[in-house]
């Protein structure tokens, strides 16, 4: 289960970002991997057997967390664990690989 | 079979896996002797023969395709060399024919406009180079060969029925702590030095120098995309190597250099760096030849050392100052390694080889 750490902590104003189409809440400064990590979401995305897919090594390197950004009328594939929250972000689970996935 | 590594760490298991049966423009270049060209194609027909019996023999898949590859042109004079080397492939039997306009684009409607024509080998393709040397080892000890990891060979004393090597091992190496040294020697009726860009260092304390120069080459692969490129795409005027697996990952490579430090040093681990503007050439060039591959995103660039020789020919047969003493190393030894295999292997258990070795011989760079 994930959680935020809030003893003797101080985090800025929460935030709204969607995750194919839910509202999830999360402070500026956090990573799409941490907040839905903390909305306790493991699965980012399925593997070509259908399995969950999540964060692994969370720092750049496996692209295990990648994730869709809406950026404008297309979708951008991003590392959850690379891309700061903002307000508003949409952003959805990976689907089935397509060319230019950024470019759909 | 010794490694002073791990099976598959060095140039074998870290390249791009291109199954490349046209000749290479280098070898063009060189120009002059037509005839010479012509004769390295035995050896390409015979590769793409033992390509299509390695995954029965080696009972593995290898991730093998063999869907076509092309070489594309852009100028006229790029044009004009893929004609030169068409014929020269055409004359000596290798099926590889030139696409242009409608026919090029139904073949291969992906490649750019200012593409304007491709030669065409309609058995090129890739490999899994990660499945490929694995089952190689698989299959040698399943036919009772021992193999000896972390050891390198230090000395080769002459005997009177074939040699002694002196082996240098490390035991339990890990992430235990320093690992033991330990000495052994081994007697061999005849031995094989198949250590890639190493081989000089192995041969050179023995007098015999063999001048093949390590070379830094990095490579790059994309994230999955679907369907795109389903040929094998190198481009005759630039570094250029582009292919999609299976899973859909692009491999992205053609050899782009990346930095060596120094000189190798047998039992050290070479210092190898990626360069970023050959990650960016390279990407760059993959995108003007295929634009579709703009919309992916590069996930991973790996280096590997490979070995060329001073006429960008592989060195294959017999050390004439060291009876007993094979070698087979350099160039396109992936694509051509199984077959490079074979014919020395002939070589040290019959004494002949089914194909000349000539072009390839170790002592060909001495001086007369």
């Amino acid at each position: 289960m994930g959680f935020r750490v809030n003893s003797g902590t101080f985090r800025p104003q929460p935030i709204t970002f969607s995750f194919d189409g839910v509202a999830i809440t999360a402070h500026p400064g956090e990573t799409l991997a941490a907040a839905l990590i903390a909305a306790d979401i493991r699965g980012f995305r399925r593997d070509v057997r259908g399995g969950l897919r999540g964060p692994y090594c969370n720092m750049g390197t496996c692209f295990e967390c990648v994730l869709e950004v809406r950026s404008g009328s297309s979708w951008r594939t991003v590392r959850g664990c690379l891309t700061p929250v903002a307000a508003g972000l949409e952003v959805r689970s990976l689907r089935a690989p397509t060319l230019g996935r950024s470019m759909t | 079979m010794l490694d002073q590594g791990e099976i598959n760490r060095g140039a074998s298991g870290r390249n791009a896996g291109s199954l490349h049966f046209q000749l290479e423009p280098r070898m063009l270049e060189r120009g002059g002797d037509p005839r010479g060209l012509t004769e390295l194609i035995p050896v390409n027909l015979q590769a793409i023969e033992d390509w299509r019996r390695l995954p029965g023999l080696l009972r593995a898949g290898l991730e093998l395709a063999m869907h076509g590859g092309l070489m594309v042109a852009e100028t006229p004079a790029e044009r004009d060399l893929l004609v030169r080397k068409w014929e020269v492939e055409t004359r000596a039997g290798l099926p590889v024919r030139m696409l242009e306009g409608a026919e090029l684009r139904r073949v291969a409607a992906y490649l750019a406009e200012h593409v304007c024509c491709a030669s065409y080998c309609p058995l090129e393709g890739h490999a899994n180079p990660r499945c490929v040397t694995p089952a190689y080892a698989a299959a040698a000890r399943a036919y009772g060969a021992e193999i000896r990891c972390r050891s390198r060979v230090r000395t080769l004393e002459r005997r009177a029925a074939g040699w002694r090597l002196q082996i240098e091992g490390k035991e339990g190496a890990g992430s235990a702590g320093r690992a033991a040294q330990s000495s052994s020697f081994l007697d061999a009726e005849a031995v094989l030095v198949a250590a890639g860009a190493w081989s000089r260092e192995i041969l050179a304390p023995h007098g015999v120098n063999v001048p093949l120069e390590p070379l830094g080459l990095a490579m790059n692969v994309t994230e999955r995309g679907g369907p795109v490129v389903r040929h094998l795409v190198q481009h005759v005027g630039q570094r250029l190597s582009v292919k999609q697996v299976k899973a859909g990952n692009v491999l992205i490579g053609g050899g782009w250099p990346a930095a060596l430090s120094d000189r190798l040093t047998l039992g050290a681990e070479p210092h190898v760096r990626l360069l970023e503007r050959s990650m960016i050439d390279n990407a760059g060039t993959a995108v003007h030849v295929v634009p579709a591959l703009a919309g992916l995103q590069l996930i991973r660039s790996w280096t590997g050392i490979a070995s060329v020789s001073p006429d960008h020919l592989p060195v294959l047969g017999a050390v004439a100052a060291l009876p007993g003493v094979f070698i087979a190393a350099g160039e396109s030894s992936f694509t051509l390694g199984p077959t490079y295999a074979r014919l020395v292997s002939e070589l040290m258990c019959l004494g002949y080889t089914s194909l000349s070795l000539h072009l390839y011989r170790p002592d060909r760079f001495v001086p007369p």
